[in-house]
């Protein structure tokens, strides 16, 4: 009935959400300066190579017709290959989006765990040392760069206390990772049963997670706090306090009234992080996607670039699609 | 017999964090409503009227001064929320969209105070049916979310849902202020008509006068928190005494070319901020009689009969300056007369 149809309509304005993403994100990939062709044949080829590289990778013709021929691609399922990885760019990006994903959300879980207790606990106080300890913290995990907290962590954790192993991927070395099923290592490994790559992943998994769950908190916090906090003050919160409810009961109406913004903030968190990540990815040599991505800005490589967008996208407007169904279910008022 | 409800030298300050100044809200006022009757707050925004009222239901805790509701005083373990309490004193909001939640559909909306009262579920739906009717609910709307209805019905529910625990008071904080014109007519009828059948006093807070003429039995005029002049609603529309509401009235606008008051008295200025105020009467800067006597301490109370209450000490000269034609007597006679009917007018002669 109505969800249905409601989900219909929504499916209905992907394509062409993707396909404007796909254009601005085209056109603005090729204003980046630097020829593929010279980077990828050296600084010591022909000109006649030159040219017949650019004519075989199709950069001789004008540029709404190479948008169209990779649209063309993109939609038989060819992302293009890269050059530096000499791979397909699917096939790529489907090994180090999952990577990617288990790491953000992990993450955003850590963050959500801290940032929504924290906040609606402060929201119902005006001070107290727990009001302080949020305030102190929004601010600190507003200020602090993610990067930055990566680096003291693998310090304070790695190479002093040892407690942390190496940040070089999402494996020890010598432990075999197990046959993909989900992308996710964790549930990967358990699935295989292989409790070796599940204890590697997991200390793996540590660090980055804290870090970009730590700084993630911040927003999700300072959301959820204000929120709570106009709640509280509004006269329908005040009525029911009037009526004798109980307090507990009051809070548990004002933080189901405050969701709807908190799911929001949640759900663009989420499709920033998957390329947020990137610098977090970076330290601890993740092989995500992010930094995936940025490899191919950096050498003129565009097709990685491109699928990289196109995934992100996709992933936003899953969780985009999926946050409206959960209003849904939390708001009676736009089931009507 | 105590009054039901008797305020009596309520202060109210509001500490303004970061500093040692606090915001005067209230002063020492007092007051009393007696059962069935109306009394209404006057006053300009800032006066401390919507302060008073939550004081009342418990909202915010007084700084000092009692308030006794049927005798006992309230306080921290006696208040809105004690079971005891719970119920008798309820309360309408200025706006009606923000005080319903909502996610609640409009039948809950009006049961909300009762499932705390203890009232079983189907006394509760017969009463919320009753209730419906009483305020002019179809029973239609009562599977809608309040969004879905117009402000004045939105009104009609926070209305519905304050008498439907049968209260002894109800304190209606400027209720129709943010309705419009016709609305604000229905809900007026609305209020006085359920206070006729159910015999509940009502606190009125609001500025706007015209209706507090007709739906009031006494009237307190307040001014920066102070009680300035207080007594029977006529009386006090007819020969205000006070400059403060005599400027007030003087500023109201009735929809007659005739109803002009010739002689105005104007208060100049702004209402000044309620922080860290001067002693002495807080008119004296904005008042052309002021004198160095006003300045030193504020004017004790004048009895002027009839429990009209002044606190000026050159009433006789506002009274002397002819601002006082009664224009809202006038105006009530010329519009009974274009309506023919006269929905308050045997309210008065009651008293």
């Amino acid at each position: 009935m109505g969800l249905v149809r409601y989900i219909g309509r929504r499916l209905l304005f992907v394509a062409p959400q993707l396909l404007g993403i796909i254009m601005v994100s085209f056109f603005l990939v090729k204003l980046i300066p630097g020829d593929p062709a010279v980077l990828m044949m050296g600084p010591n080829a022909s000109q006649q190579a030159l040219d017949e590289l650019r004519e075989k990778l199709g950069l001789t013709l004008p540029l709404p017709q190479q948008f169209l021929h990779y649209i063309v691609n993109v939609v038989h399922g060819d992302l293009g290959t890269s050059w530096q990885t000499t791979r397909p760019v699917l096939d790529d990006l489907m090994d180090r989006f999952p990577a990617t994903l288990e790491l953000v959300t992990l993450a955003l879980l850590v963050a959500l765990l801290i940032g929504i207790p924290l906040g609606i606990v402060a929201a119902g106080r005006s001070r107290g040392p727990i009001r302080k300890l949020a305030d102190v913290y929004g601010l600190l995990a507003g200020a602090i760069p993610d990067f930055w907290l990566a680096l003291v962590f693998i310090y304070i954790f790695y190479s002093t206390l040892h407690i942390a192993p190496a940040p070089l991927g999402r494996l020890d070395l010598e432990v075999v990772a197990p046959p993909i099923v989900t992308g996710s290592m964790l549930l990967d490994s358990l699935i295989a049963g292989d409790f070796d790559a599940l204890w590697s992943s997991a200390s793996h998994l540590m660090l980055p997670v804290m870090t970009l769950g730590l700084v993630n908190a911040g927003p999700i916090l300072k959301m959820t706090q204000s929120t709570v906090e106009r709640t509280l003050s509004s006269d329908f919160i005040r009525y029911a306090e009037m009526c004798g409810l109980p307090k507990r009961t009051v809070m548990r109406q004002a933080v189901r009234a405050s969701l709807p913004s908190i799911i929001t903030i949640v759900s663009v968190l989420y499709g920033f992080l998957i390329g947020g990540a990137v610098l977090v990815e970076i330290v601890f040599s993740w092989g995500g996607a992010g930094q995936y991505a940025v490899q191919g800005v950096l050498n003129a490589d565009l097709n990685p670039v491109l699928g990289f967008v196109l995934f992100s996208a996709v992933f936003s407007l899953v969780v985009y699609l999926f946050v409206d169904l959960l209003y849904f279910v939390l708001d009676p008022r736009t089931r009507g | 017999m105590a009054p039901l409800l008797d305020v009596q030298n309520l202060v109210k300050h509001f500490p303004i964090s970061g500093s040692r100044k606090t915001v005067q809200a209230i002063n020492g006022i007092s007051f009393t409503i007696e059962k069935g009757q109306t009394v209404s707050l006057v006053g300009e925004s800032g006066s401390g009227k919507t302060t008073v009222g939550r004081c009342i239901l418990g909202l915010i805790d007084p700084t000092g001064g009692g308030i006794y509701f049927n005798g006992r005083k309230m306080g921290r373990d006696h208040n809105v929320r004690h079971r005891d309490v719970r119920g008798r004193i309820q309360l309408v909001f200025q706006e009606p969209a923000e005080s319903l939640s909502p996610r609640v559909r409009v039948a809950d909306l009006l049961a909300e105070p009762l499932i705390y009262q203890g009232v079983t579920r189907p006394d509760r739906e017969r009463r919320v049916l009753e209730i419906a009717a009483r305020v002019g609910l179809p029973t239609g709307l009562l599977e809608k979310y309040p969004a879905e209805l117009s402000a004045g019905l939105q009104q009609r529910i926070g209305i519905g849902r304050a008498v439907i625990t049968r209260p002894e008071i109800v304190v209606l904080d400027e209720p129709t202020s943010a309705l419009d014109p016709t609305a604000r007519a229905e809900i007026v009828d609305l209020l006085i008509g359920l206070q006729r059948q159910m015999e509940t006093a009502y606190l009125f807070i609001s500025h706007d006068l015209s209706t507090v003429r007709f739906i009031s039995d006494r009237v307190v005029v307040l001014y920066l928190g102070s009680i300035v002049e207080e007594g029977p609603a006529a009386t006090v529309f007819a020969t205000p005494r006070h400059p403060y509401s005599t400027g007030l009235l003087a500023s109201v606008m009735l929809p007659h070319p005739s109803l002009k008051p010739e002689k105005r008295l104007t208060l100049v200025g702004e209402i000044p901020s309620p922080i860290d105020l001067p002693p002495g009467c807080p008119l004296a800067g904005r008042c052309p009689f002021a004198e160095d006597k006003c300045r030193a301490a504020f004017p004790p109370p004048v009895a002027l009969g009839h429990g009209h209450l002044v606190h000026c000490i050159n009433h006789e000269k506002v009274a002397a300056m002819g601002a006082a034609v009664d224009f809202f007597g006038r105006f009530q006679v010329l519009a009974d007369r274009i309506l023919g009917v006269a929905p308050t007018l045997e309210k008065d002669t009651v008293q």
